[in-house]
């Protein structure tokens, strides 16, 4: 397993997270049905939307499974947020980075991941929205594009609740 | 995203999307403006479709079914040349379900693509590029129905 390295702009990258004042609260349906739509969308068990704090990733909306964290560490979003594209892994098992991870050796035994990247206005990505499969999987090029999409409404419902507080 | 043909000759086509389900009308206009297939005007009440509808021209409507008659009608209209669009004018219908009877009828409109709700995305955007290619071209006899 290959840990995630910090984007070069760890601390404004946090500090943009903290400023959304997101962390920790309640789930929300404005999230909730974007997650369930990718979830039906990419027929997949698994749709989130990942935040990735300090030492953690938490899900501000999860669909098919019931944990609401993990450590950083072991996060495929932690890898997915170093990149400006939306990072697909077809095959867990065949992946340096995460053919021995926890996520991917026991459950949930994650095969698919992909995770598009949630770069707020000013750049910083905190999260991503994610897709997960218990088995391989792919999506070609319209299914990138719904994907990012989704990915665009998620960050609109994390600006927008930033402007009103 | 658009058919060769039509990617440099004109803009990016014109779609009327009625559909109540916010994540399907979402997100289908997103994705159509972000990957230039379509620029995209949502309703999701009936009446701000035909304030719509009698407002400009559409080069494709999509119309999500919720009460039948309603829906029936307006597409009466658009093939009675009541609105702006062309009556001809390519009908991609969103439907929660759908008998032989009612597909016979909506044959009998021309409407050329049926999807069964729930839709996704990639299906809507396969029904437009199908009802796209037919713009300007005759309408045919034959009616598909896409469970999504």
């Amino acid at each position: 397993m290959i840990i995630a390295k910090l984007p070069d702009n760890e601390k404004k990258r946090l500090k943009a997270l903290k400023n959304l004042l997101i962390l920790d609260t309640a789930p929300e349906d404005r999230f909730d049905r974007i997650t369930k739509f990718a979830c039906f969308e990419f027929n997949v068990p698994i749709a989130l939307v990942s935040l990735i704090d300090k030492d953690r990733q938490w899900f501000k909306s999860i669909v098919g499974s019931d944990v609401c964290s993990t450590s950083r560490d072991i996060a495929f979003c932690a890898h997915a947020i170093l990149e400006e594209n939306i990072m697909v892994v077809e095959d867990a098992t065949k992946d340096e980075r995460f053919f021995d991870n926890p996520l991917v050796i026991s459950e949930p035994f994650i095969r698919f991941y992909a995770g598009a990247p949630l770069a707020l206005p000013s750049g910083e990505r905190v999260g991503t929205l994610c897709l997960i499969d218990y088995k391989h999987n792919t999506l070609n090029d319209v299914d990138m594009s719904i994907l990012s999409s989704l990915r665009k409404m998620v960050v609109a419902e994390l600006v927008l609740k930033n402007k009103i507080k | 995203m658009l058919p060769a043909d039509n990617k440099n000759s004109r803009h990016a086509p014109l779609v009327l999307l009625h559909e109540r389900e916010f994540m399907v009308r979402k997100t289908f206009g997103l994705f159509a403006s972000e990957t230039n297939l379509a620029e995209v005007i949502e309703t999701s009440e009936i009446r701000q479709a035909k304030i719509k509808l009698s407002a400009q021209p559409f080069d494709v409507i999509i119309l999500g079914f919720d009460a039948w008659l309603e829906e029936i009608h307006l597409i009466q209209l658009i093939r009675d040349n009541m609105t702006l669009s062309d009556k001809n004018v390519p009908i991609i219908t969103i439907l929660p379900n759908v008998t032989t009877n009612q597909i016979d009828e909506l044959k009998q409109l021309s409407v050329n693509e049926i999807i069964l709700k729930p839709a996704r995305i990639k299906t809507i955007q396969k029904a437009f590029m199908n009802s796209y290619k037919q713009l300007g071209m005759p309408p045919t006899n034959s009616l598909n129905v896409v469970n999504t």
